[in-house]
């Protein structure tokens, strides 16, 4: 059965993921989607004690390799450290960058207080050429004091973007947290498939802090070859030199040779793209050797892991407004499938 | 030219260490010893004795190259595989299996500037149709040879420290030391070339949780102008009794230190220096190994004396 983003379904699903609130820390509800999707089509489902989910599908084959398909359920936000004397929040960025922060809605908390994002007016900033750091921005929940904004039990709680998930233009999808809801959606429909070797899904927490939980679930798992699925920087810009663009939309998975933290397998990534040229899947390497995933983890765990990451292509990513495109989803998921049914 | 020689003036590279490995099993298959390669591209030679500790010797394996990110008619760029510094490396050749060009650095390039900034231009369409993104390329830096003990250039260091492990599995290996290992209580012995140490040691993350040894013992090159111990060209050895972030285990150290005093080896003891970040990988293994670090000396311009 070929699973379809282009299909109603499959999207509806990638929105509910990307609307859950699942900061680093807070991955409980993005948990609950995951485990209520795949329950029905795995044979264990489980949560560690890092709050991992793990399922198990196991192989119809006899005597084959255990493959770990990896996905990280934590998006970029915010801690809430301290509450400031006119009722703002104080807060520390998780995995975030601060230029794409001012003005942007935001929820906080378990309640999910709705919040913005300040943005200091033009008029009281002292240094024009300097970009505003994280320290400097405050999350605005409305309260009229200090004792207000401590009657809602803020304090240590996270805070993600608040941003609709919808299609646009050509094929494309704006969202929130396609880094990485794409890699649980695209884990979650792969449940539904049948494969000759044991496949565990590992649904992690904490890559956006350095990847604890893809440790933990490695270390359980043992895996003989592990696929981290994930989103990754798309800086196709009009004017852009390709060697600087890293990847661009449109132009398939991304399937890298080395990242900012790991020398992937050469085998696994032959594999790869050898099964992506043989089935006209669409595929590209990174043109910059930046950023890191889970990968960095798993690769170095126990005896080594052979490692490899198969990439969704992102604009503006670790923002409120992610924008990737349907086609690629589709070749990522073409790709997973079939690498995991070639390797044995 | 003999084995040291040939490993001297070797191109090892993170994950394309293929032709040095090739060698090392070749010349170490005699000793039946039991040869094994993982994930990360560590190699291990182990051979095993009757009771006893487990013993792992071992050291970096690579030396920094490129890889291939993108490539235009004329121009590959390129990353680090691993880091160096630019100002050694600017407009030296760089071979892409068989493929040379020159590394162009920016005008303004100082110690900051990263591989990454710079590219290979070929000068030549062809030549670089030959080439795909995710290729290793080495620097073709000569390697000098003053003596036959005398050599200098860039990775000599780390090919000197791989040479002496050679050698010395070879005296372990080659030869019956069963009574040695049984006399220093040693039940079996590894020798591991530690696989993309220029990438933030991360073979060495790996290597003791696959040998699982109760002592390690790490040999890696040591800067002589660090040198605050009285280090001369007639030392061979440097022992770190006590490193920066407290890895090294003194009592392995001394009995390291005795053994070169019997053996009438010079050696010097270095108290406070940088901790090899190899090692504080390898001290974290579940077996929780005693660790110690054994330092080649290396002189300016990357001399060493073998």
């Amino acid at each position: 059965m070929d699973f379809n983003f282009f299909d109603k379904d499959g999207l509806s699903l990638l929105e509910s993921l990307c609307n859950s609130f699942g900061v680093s820390g807070y991955e409980h509800e993005t948990a609950q989607i995951i485990i209520e999707k795949i329950t029905p089509y795995c044979d264990s489902v489980m949560v560690d004690s890092v709050g991992n989910v793990i399922a198990l599908k196991k192989g119809k084959g006899q005597g084959n390799k255990k493959i770990m398909l990896c996905a990280h359920m934590d998006e970029v936000g915010f801690a809430i450290k301290s509450i400031n004397e006119d009722g703002t929040l104080q807060i520390d960025g998780v995995g975030m960058v601060s230029t794409v922060l001012p003005s942007k809605r935001v929820v906080v908390g378990k309640n999910r207080i709705k919040g913005v994002i300040s943005a200091r007016p033009v008029h009281l900033n002292t240094d024009k050429t300097k970009a505003c750091e994280i320290s400097d921005l405050v999350i605005d929940v409305g309260a009229k004091d200090k004792q207000q904004a401590q009657a809602l039990d803020l304090l240590g709680e996270g805070a993600c973007f608040e941003s609709e998930f919808y299609t646009f233009g050509d094929g494309l999808v704006k969202a929130k947290a396609l880094d990485d809801r794409i890699g649980c959606a695209i884990l979650c429909m792969l449940t539904k498939e049948s494969f000759d070797s044991d496949i565990y899904f590992a649904f992690t927490v904490g890559e956006e802090l350095g990847g604890v939980g893809a440790a933990a679930a490695t270390r359980r798992i043992n895996p003989d070859f592990c696929i981290v699925v994930e989103g990754t920087t798309a800086s196709d810009f009009d004017g852009a030199k390709e060697q600087d663009k890293v990847c661009s939309i449109r132009n398939g998975a991304v399937c890298p040779f080395m990242d900012g933290g790991t020398l992937y397998d050469k085998d696994l990534y032959t594999c790869i793209h050898e099964y992506a040229n043989d089935n006209g899947i669409k595929i590209q390497v990174k043109t910059k050797i930046a950023g890191g995933t889970d990968a960095a983890k798993i690769q170095r765990s126990l005896e080594g892991i052979k490692t490899a990451v198969i990439s969704l292509p992102c604009r503006y990513i670790h923002s409120s407004s992610s924008v990737a495109a349907i086609e690629d989803m589709q070749s990522m998921y073409k790709l997973i499938s079939g690498v995991c049914k070639k390797l044995k | 030219m003999n084995t040291v020689e040939k490993i001297l003036t070797s191109r090892p590279l993170a994950a394309h260490s293929g032709s040095l490995k090739g060698l090392l099993c070749q010349e170490l298959s005699e000793c039946e010893c039991e040869i094994k390669e993982d994930a990360l591209g560590n190699l291990y030679f182990t051979k095993k004795f009757t009771e006893g500790k487990k013993v792992m010797l071992c050291t970096h394996f690579d030396v920094p190259g490129v890889i291939v990110t993108f490539v235009d008619e004329s121009k590959i760029y390129v990353g680090g595989l691993g880091k160096a510094d630019v100002r050694r490396l600017a407009y030296t050749k760089v071979v892409f299996d068989g493929i040379c060009g020159i590394l162009v650095v920016p005008e303004d390039y100082s110690s900051s500037t990263a591989i990454s900034d710079c590219y290979v231009e070929t000068y030549d369409k062809s030549a670089c149709e030959k080439v795909t993104a995710g290729d290793k390329g080495y620097f073709d830096m000569p390697v000098y040879c003053y003596s036959e003990n005398m050599y200098s250039g860039f990775g000599v260091p780390i090919r000197a420290c791989i040479a002496t492990l050679y050698k010395t599995a070879k005296e372990w290996f080659l030869h019956d030391s069963a009574e040695k290992a049984k006399k220093m209580g040693i039940g079996s012995l590894t020798v591991a070339f530690l696989g993309q140490s220029s990438l933030n040691s991360r073979g060495a993350f790996v290597a003791s949780n696959v040998i699982q040894p109760d002592e390690i013992i790490l040999i890696s090159p040591f800067d002589t102008k660090k040198d605050t111990c009285g280090i001369t060209k007639d030392t061979k050895a440097v022992v770190k009794m006590l490193d920066k972030a407290f890895v090294c285990d003194k009592e392995l150290a001394d009995s390291v230190c005795q053994y070169f005093e019997e053996n009438s080896v010079s050696y010097k003891k270095a108290v406070n220096y940088d901790t090899d970040p190899a090692l504080l990988a390898l001290s974290r293994a579940d077996s929780t190994p005693r660790c110690c670090e054994i330092g080649l000396p290396v002189f300016s311009s990357d001399m060493i004396f073998i």
